[in-house]
């Protein structure tokens, strides 16, 4: 299998070439789809924009699949579609979003894509980071990130000020940042 | 990034990226730094996969799934296509909402044929897709026995005999005549498994599917009837075209036949046969009954206040108003906000308002205690309404008009219902834990609007909240509307309420009136309807 290739091992590029088309897409989706919200999200970091793009670009794919390459590099393709489409969200949004310049986002697109790394270890990684901090600290990223409680609503169920939860939470992200790195120095994977 | 400084920059601008709370200058530097260098970009992805690590993390227990099952799953999905694809709401992760765009969208452009097991356990699902808009006479053979206005979670419903109009999300209507059972699988899907069904869209419904044990309808601009038993099915086309795929085709190259108005055919299960039959424009329920005995709207009032008080006073006890358990509670600061002089009223129905109003500019809040709780521990279908009319002047926010349903013995803010109406932009929201809405509606000021309100509250079963809200000079509908102005989240909530609380903060008057809560809906609307 070339680098790059999304063919299945298990049951090699002949056994997926006889597959139907919709199974076809389906096993590439099923494989990538993590990492195009990721991709998608790097560049659109607000989680229901990138939702509404990741739905989009899904579409997308499913519709030019056809053009696909069967032994192409199915993420890389769908990264290029998705860069598509995160364009135009932010072009139909115009002033309502706050954006980057057209520019920046194409560097961003590329340079994610060039620096993609496998993502399980670095989502185990994460976790044991997230195994790390104090257990107050989890439960503030579980309110805000499960539960979708509002900073202004917790602030003030907890009779703290609003700029404080705000400090709270980027201490926190700080220390996972500091983790993840010192983590990946040691398997060798950074800078 | 060469100096310390840059990098706490960097980092105090992602932390405010990922709060929500960047402005737009900070938002232009960022994008600065990270035009300008490669490091800072680096920083800005590691930074940026914690944050969507953050949502993965925090969502795992309920919906991740290893990727050998998740595309099983798929695969699975893309079998079943036929049963629905409705997830469940919590599955609000990435990957599910992947995998259900993959197969929809599968299921839209091949039409994958299904094969429904015939009552198999239908997976909990969440998301109420449906509304049982209309009951006649019905009689339910399943536990819970949904009553008119209720929303409909995917599932099965046993309609022992009567006759029921389900109205779902997408805009299909589906008639259904007892005995029949269905199986609701989402917003455009349904499976009859016996009995009969009428569906009707129009061009502005999106494609619905009716699927049978044997075949799948794909109906679009169509009024058409299918009726389903153990050894074979008819299908009546009465208005546009019904494309219908035998399950068998995926087997054998069965070709979809497309079926148009004026058509009838019978499939008879065992041999395979179809017939041409007489369109039966009559033997199908095509239309709900008309009620002989309207029930009087005021047996659900549950609670009225017209803001009748001849002598001026609003806690003096003595009013038109029922459903109450006290007079108002009115602090000293808000005894200005009753105006015993104007009522507030709609064109054509003027006789239906009497008395003052609340019309009030300024901070102020009154309270009353109702009679009968409202309670979204139990299931259940509640309306209210009220009129409201804003006035121009305002400068500054909140500009805005509250009601609140609450219980004393609640303390967090988010343990309430709240409808209103705030800002110069005339936001509609509403608020129930969580579950909150806000629309900008295009209102006037110095007019009278109408509010009719939905409250669909369940034990086991998520509550919700709908809002219509009606011009000066539009008719209000007999029935409750197809399509609502606001529609909040569902959520889950178990609040019982008791107290009505009417909360003005503005510069500029906001006046309210004619306020009802009932359990239907010509309760809270008849004295409105020409």
């Amino acid at each position: 299998m070339t680098q790059g290739s999304d063919v299945p091992e298990a049951d090699g590029p002949a056994a997926f070439e006889r597959m139907p088309r919709a199974e076809q897409f389906l096993e590439h989706f099923a494989k990538h789809h993590e990492r195009i919200l990721a991709h998608i999200f790097s560049l659109l970091p607000n989680e229901q924009d990138a939702r509404d793009v990741f739905q989009k670009t899904s579409l997308v794919l499913w519709r030019k699949f056809d053009q696909f390459v069967p032994d192409g590099d199915f993420f890389a393709w769908a990264c290029g579609i998705a860069y598509y489409e995160v364009r135009n969200f932010l072009r139909m949004a115009g002033r309502e979003r706050l954006q980057f310049s057209d520019e920046l986002l194409q560097t961003l697109s590329e340079e994610r894509l060039r620096r993609r790394q496998p993502s399980d270890p670095r989502a185990q990684l994460l976790v044991e980071c997230i195994q790390k901090l104090s257990r107050k600290e989890r439960e503030l990223i579980h309110q805000v990130y499960a539960c979708e409680r509002s900073v202004k609503e917790l602030a003030e169920q907890t009779g703290r000020a609003v700029q404080t939860v705000y400090n709270r939470l980027n201490l926190i992200r700080r220390k996972l940042l500091v983790c993840m790195q010192r983590g990946l120095a040691e398997q060798g994977d950074w800078p | 990034m060469n100096r310390k400084g840059d990098a706490e920059e960097l980092l105090d601008l992602l932390g405010a990226l990922a709060n929500g709370s960047i402005t737009p200058e900070e938002h232009q530097r960022l994008g600065s730094i990270l035009a300008e260098d490669r490091d800072a970009r680096k920083t800005y992805f590691d930074y940026l996969d914690i944050h969507f690590g953050l949502h993965r993390w925090a969502l795992r227990d309920r919906e991740r799934q290893p990727l050998e099952e998740l595309r099983e799953q798929l695969s699975l999905w893309l079998e079943e296509s036929g049963r629905g694809l409705r997830l469940p709401l919590r599955a609000r992760y990435a990957l599910v909402i992947a995998a259900t765009l993959a197969v929809s969208l599968l299921l839209q452009l091949l039409l994958f044929p299904s094969h429904p097991q015939l009552g198999a356990a239908v997976p909990e699902q969440d998301e109420y897709v449906a509304t049982l808009r209309r009951a006649s006479d019905c009689v339910w053979n399943q536990p819970a026995a949904p009553r008119e206005g209720a929303r409909l979670l995917p599932g099965d419903v046993e309609l022992a005999s009567g006759v029921a109009e389900i109205l779902f999300d997408s805009g299909a209507q589906l008639i259904l005549a007892g005995p029949a059972s269905l199986r609701i699988e989402s917003a455009s899907a349904a499976t009859l498994l016996r009995g009969s069904a009428v569906v009707g869209s129009d061009e502005t419904v999106e494609p619905f599917v009716l699927q049978t044990p044997a075949s799948r309808l794909v109906n679009y601009q169509t009024e058409a009837a299918t009726a389903v038993d153990a050894s074979e099915e008819e299908v009546h086309v009465f208005d546009g075209v019904v494309r219908r795929q035998p399950k068998a085709a995926r087997h054998s190259p069965t070709p979809t036949e497309q079926l148009t108005a004026g058509s009838a055919r019978k499939y008879v299960y065992a041999s395979g046969a179809a017939r041409a039959v007489p369109l039966a424009t009559t033997r199908f329920v095509r239309q709900m009954p008309h009620r002989l005995a309207t029930r009087d709207p005021a047996a659900s009032l549950l609670a009225y206040e017209g803001f009748e008080y001849p002598d001026g006073f609003l806690a003096s006890g003595y009013s038109g108003s029922a459903g109450w358990a006290g007079p108002w509670a009115v602090p000293r600061e808000s005894a200005d906000m009753f105006n015993p002089n104007e009522s507030l009223v709609r064109p054509e129905a003027e006789s239906a308002s009497l008395g003052g109003s609340i019309d009030f500019s300024g901070i102020g809040m009154i309270q009353r205690q109702l009679a009968s709780a409202i309670r979204l521990d139990q299931d259940g279908v509640y309306y209210f309404s009220f009129l409201f009319r804003r006035s121009a002047g305002a400068s500054k926010p909140p500009n805005t008009f509250l009601l609140t349903l609450s219980h004393a013995q609640y303390t967090l803010p988010q343990q309430r219902l709240v409808v209103g109406v705030a800002q110069p932009n005339h936001v509609v929201f509403a608020n129930l834990e969580g579950g909150g809405v806000r629309t900008p509606m295009p209102l006037d000021y110095d007019k009278t609007y109408l509010l009719v309100g939905k409250l669909v509250s369940g034990q086991k079963t998520p509550d919700q909240v709908f809002l219509r809200i009606y011009r000066p000079d539009e008719p209000v509908e007999r029935r409750e509307p197809a399509s609502w102005s606001v529609v909040s989240r569902p959520v889950r909530s178990d609040l019982i309420f008791d107290t009505l609380t009417i909360h003005v903060n503005s510069q500029s008057r906001q006046a309210i009136d004619e306020i009802r809560i009932g359990t239907t809906w010509a309760a809270v609307t008849s004295a409105w309807v020409k």
